[in-house]
């Protein structure tokens, strides 16, 4: 049976929508409250953004029928720069944006002139989003959408920002962020190309020297070494660059120069000075008016810290080796050398560096095990050693702790200044410009590096339910990690700050807890509550419990009825029982939304679980703009069907994995989709009569495959419960359809229909549009979305005709074997069986 | 049948001690055999086993086994238990039968 997949669609969106199953309201049932990140409406939707709706939209249907009240609603994310971006890009005529829009999204050429306003892009494709949604069959209240810069939207968030930043959440400072040169705004994830979020290394730091009147920044993770440092290393080939640093004169490399103009220091170039010129002078180490030699070496890289390397052979193997070559040269200057060991680590004897160096065989100063020799002494330095006798008062410090030590008395001497480096260089903002670090002055910050605060964090993560769990090391690597970040911008739609109306609340920081706002954001929509009403003596009340309603009343000019009822339903909805999201939202968007409830919320409202998938891939491939392989998802549902291709994501991949999709999965999934319709257009509902031994069998088969599916769900291993409702169960399905069949017998439909029709009703959250036409075919007249999921009933699985089937299936299989290595052709068959007692009680 | 152990020693050891089965120790050969029978199954099968009542195999077998066996083969199958006194057993093959395990014979 071929089905025409838009049609039937098309169909029971329909049904749907007129019978208003997704419109939650509080009602007397228990309810479920699940939520998606909502996306941003800046480009077209592909199968890949399909992934986590579908998922969130199977386990929001599963609860629907296990009967729960089930409030799974959307928004769109206005906020920010990724818009402005698009806007730009379209702005200055990018090619590859354009071709994009008009070959693969076939979005019409007077849309695309409408694009340079940057909220024409947004409603575009919020519209666009939304209706493949709404084609893809999820069941949303769509009563409750907004976008992130409606009014109501605005008051919310200046609620939360206000509320964060009396519990002393915001801290207004200078620190290191991401940094677009030419969008002059700070960048994270959303607004970067390829979505990365911009690691800062905060750690690094430059130590000063002396070199006439100029000063030599070197820069190094390990400040404690400046004890045992024997002389400088500078690159023969490169044209350093004299500058002024505020009031000091600096040699460094010009990338150097460029980078630290971002760090608030006032920088003017001028003039070169060749490596050539260096090499071969001397350098004063400042505390201890050491004169140290400049040396050659081709390993180091003007692009990395500033340019010049300090060296410590004694316990960085890379100076370690990069000495000995030129000893080996009979460098005159390198033959005075030694190295100053400052470390005592057990398991290393007086120069741990000559050591490793000479254990792993390393042969010069370009061999690559020198990176390897590198990470495993600094680990064991770090986690073990000791600073000895050369480190002045230090002396007997553990390096874990002397490090520390080490750097605040040089910082206090001014010997020291913060260096901070993007960890994961280069990194592109969207409008094509490569990132730097910046410190800004007087921004506004969530202090996320708040020991307390990282402390209840974790306290929740502790207490939440997180699928699959193996993802949970890595919430609590995020948390360890995590820094004060800029929670303001100076650019972007969005929500002002309200007490610093220049700043604008950035878009990873309006985005943690507005699922409370969804419990009240159909009467914001209907009319009931006018954005003036939205005080914050109104939020405090409703959502905090705090203050008194008349105070509430007073200043909202909403009756205590109205109050009364938004606050039944945020307390009915809240919390969030299950969130669903990307991976690549772990070490960002989902651990904030974590931080900022635990911030704001009581504990009886912190979110119970959180849901993480992996991406989609093509065919093997990353799906990317780049590679060509994307496909909109709206044309994928128009030519092959909202269900197959909700089938083909799901089964392609368990939760965490990338799931890879292919074409050839999509047509196989809608034969088989064809195959189970017409077996179910052929089943009549009918009395079920006395049970013969292959019935009692089938039947207590299919109790095990819903015990088995529903597990399945419940801990979101999709793909094994969609295997087991159509592809392990068919056969025993075959095999009963041999038993019958060979007794002649046509007193089967009622069984299988019934058998079917937990199969249907089971597919139902996957497959929801299929599955209803499979149910009106079984005779049902409600909705299989409506229909209470099957559950696993242990009086109906009878052992014994589960075991005597065993034992008849395993004497045919023995006989076929048999017959196979024999080659005879039987003309009779005997049977034994045991008879004797005293065996079967063993 | 002991239930999750499949050291010979340790199964011996508990069946010699239970009154009802202390002769298990005049037939190794068997118990290892129904030891491994065992072993192939899958844990859902044995679970299942625990829980199943006892059930006459011979009356099962000759319930079922004929229609699909006619169907599958095309020919009558016989069953007999291994003690029958009316028994065609022209090879002896009835005393390898064992529980679960019947024996077969074919012409």
């Amino acid at each position: 049976m071929e089905i025409n997949w838009n049609q039937i669609e098309t169909k029971w969106q329909a049904k749907w929508n007129e019978s208003k199953d997704f419109e939650t309201n509080p009602n007397e049932k228990p309810k479920k409250f699940i939520t998606v990140a909502y996306p941003y409406p800046n480009s077209p939707q592909h199968i890949g953004h399909g992934r986590t709706y579908t998922l969130a939209d199977v386990h929001a249907r599963f609860y629907r029928m296990k009967g729960y009240n089930v409030l799974f609603p959307m928004g769109f994310h206005y906020t920010g720069t990724p818009v402005l971006g698009m806007a730009k890009r379209i702005q200055s005529q990018e090619k590859e944006i354009l071709d994009g829009l008009r070959n693969v999204y076939h979005v019409p050429e007077e849309d695309i002139k409408t694009f340079v306003e940057p909220i024409k892009i947004a409603d575009y494709f919020h519209e666009e989003i939304k209706a493949g949604m709404i084609e893809m069959g999820y069941s949303i209240d769509w009563r409750r959408e907004f976008t992130t810069i409606v009014p109501g939207y605005q008051k919310f968030i200046e609620w939360q920002i206000t509320t964060l930043k009396e519990n002393g959440k915001i801290i207004q400072g200078s620190h290191p962020v991401g940094w677009c040169p030419r969008d002059q705004n700070p960048v994270s994830q959303h607004d970067t190309m390829g979505d990365v979020e911009p690691k800062i290394d905060d750690k690094n730091h430059l130590v000063k020297f002396k070199f006439g009147e100029y000063i030599f920044p070197v820069t190094t993770l390990r400040p404690e070494t400046i004890f045992g440092i024997t002389n400088l290393w500078v690159n023969p080939n490169t044209i350093y660059k004299k500058i002024k640093a505020d009031d000091e004169k600096w040699i460094v490399s010009e990338e150097c120069a460029n980078k630290i103009k971002f760090f608030g220091k006032e920088i003017t170039i001028e003039g070169d000075i060749a490596g050539t010129e260096i090499i071969g002078k001397y350098a004063t180490v400042i505390h201890s008016n050491q004169e140290i030699p400049i040396l050659e070496a081709e390993f180091v890289e003007p692009a990395i810290g500033t340019g010049l390397v300090m060296s410590v052979p004694a316990h960085a193997p890379k100076d370690y080796q990069a000495l000995m070559d030129l000893k080996a040269k009979n460098h005159e200057l390198a033959l005075k050398i030694e190295p100053i060991p400052i470390i005592t680590t057990e398991g290393y004897g007086e120069i741990p560096a000559k050591e490793i160096c000479e254990k792993m065989g390393v042969s010069d100063q370009s061999d690559q095990k020198l990176e390897e020799a590198t990470n495993e002494l600094y680990l064991k330095e770090f986690t073990d050693g000791k600073l000895n006798d050369k480190c002045g008062e230090f002396q007997n410090e553990k390096v874990q702790f002397g490090r520390n030590k080490v750097r605040d008395w040089l910082m206090e001497n001014k010997h020291l200044e913060k260096f901070p480096v993007l960890e994961n260089a280069p990194v592109k903002c969207r409008c094509g410009t490569e990132c730097v670090v910046k410190i800004l002055n007087n921004q506004w910050f969530l202090n996320y590096g708040d020991e307390e605060w990282k402390e209840t964090a974790r306290n929740c993560f502790d207490e939440m339910n997180i699928l699959p769990s193996k993802i949970t090391t890595e919430f609590k690597e995020v948390i360890d990690w995590l820094h004060e970040r800029a929670c303001a911008r100076q650019q972007g739609l969005g929500t002002k700050l309200p007490w610093d109306k220049d700043w604008i609340v950035e878009s990873l920081s309006d985005s943690v807890i507005y699922m409370a706002y969804y419990t009240m954001s159909r009467f914001v929509n209907d009319g009931t509550l006018k954005p003036e009403n939205l005080t914050k003596e109104f939020f405090d009340y409703v959502l905090l419990d705090k203050g008194d309603i008349t105070l509430a009343v007073s200043t909202s000019k909403l009756s205590e009825d109205v109050i009364g009822m938004v606050k039944k339903e945020f307390l009915y909805f809240y919390p969030v029982d299950s969130r669903h999201s990307g991976r690549d939202l772990v070490q960002n968007h989902l651990s904030f939304f974590v931080l900022n409830h635990v911030a704001i919320f009581e504990k009886k409202l912190w979110p119970k679980e959180i849901v993480v998938n992996g991406s989609v891939m093509m065919d093997g491939a990353k799906m990317s703009k780049s590679m060509g392989n994307i496909i909109p998802l709206r044309t994928a549902i128009k030519d092959y069907g909202a269900d197959p291709i909700r089938l083909a994501i799901i089964s392609s991949a368990e939760l965490l994995q990338d799931a890879d999709f292919n074409m050839e999965s999509v047509s196989g999934i809608q034969n088989k989709l064809e195959a189970l319709l017409e077996e179910c257009s052929t089943l009549k509902a009918a009395q079920i009569g006395d049970l013969e031994a292959e019935d009692k069998w089938i039947l207590s088969r299919t109790q095990g495959m819903i015990a088995q599916v529903t597990e399945a769900v419940e801990k979101m291993r999709l793909r094994e419960g969609l295997q087991d409702i159509l592809f392990s169960f068919e056969s025993d399905l075959s095999w009963y359809a041999k038993r019958v069949e060979a007794k002649g017998r046509d007193n089967v439909s009622g069984i299988l229909h019934k058998i079917n029709s937990a199969r249907v009703a089971m597919l139902s959250p996957f497959a929801p549009h299929v599955a209803e036409e499979m149910w009106e075919k079984l005779g049902y007249t409600e909705l299989a979305a409506k229909s209470a999921w099957p559950e696993f009933s242990k009086e109906d699985v009878d052992a014994t005709s589960i075991q005597s089937e065993e034992l008849l299936k395993s004497t045919i299989d023995d006989i076929v074997n048999i017959l196979k290595i024999t080659k005879i052709t039987p003309q009779k068959i005997v049977i034994y069986v045991n008879s004797d007692e005293f065996k079967s009680k063993v | 049948m002991v239930g999750g152990q499949n050291n010979m020693g340790v199964v011996m050891k508990e069946l010699i001690a239970d009154p009802q089965t202390t002769d298990a120790k005049k037939m190794p050969d068997y118990i290892q055999k129904v030891i491994k029978d065992l072993h192939s199954e899958s844990e859902e099968i044995k679970s299942t086993k625990l829980e199943s009542k006892e059930f006459d195999e011979k009356q099962f077998l000759s319930a079922e086994l004929s229609s699909i066996g006619k169907k599958e083969f095309g020919v009558d199958i016989q069953v007999f238990g291994a003690t029958d006194e009316d028994i065609y057993d022209p090879k002896g093959k009835a005393r390898h039968a064992r529980p679960f395990k019947p024996a077969i014979l074919i012409e």
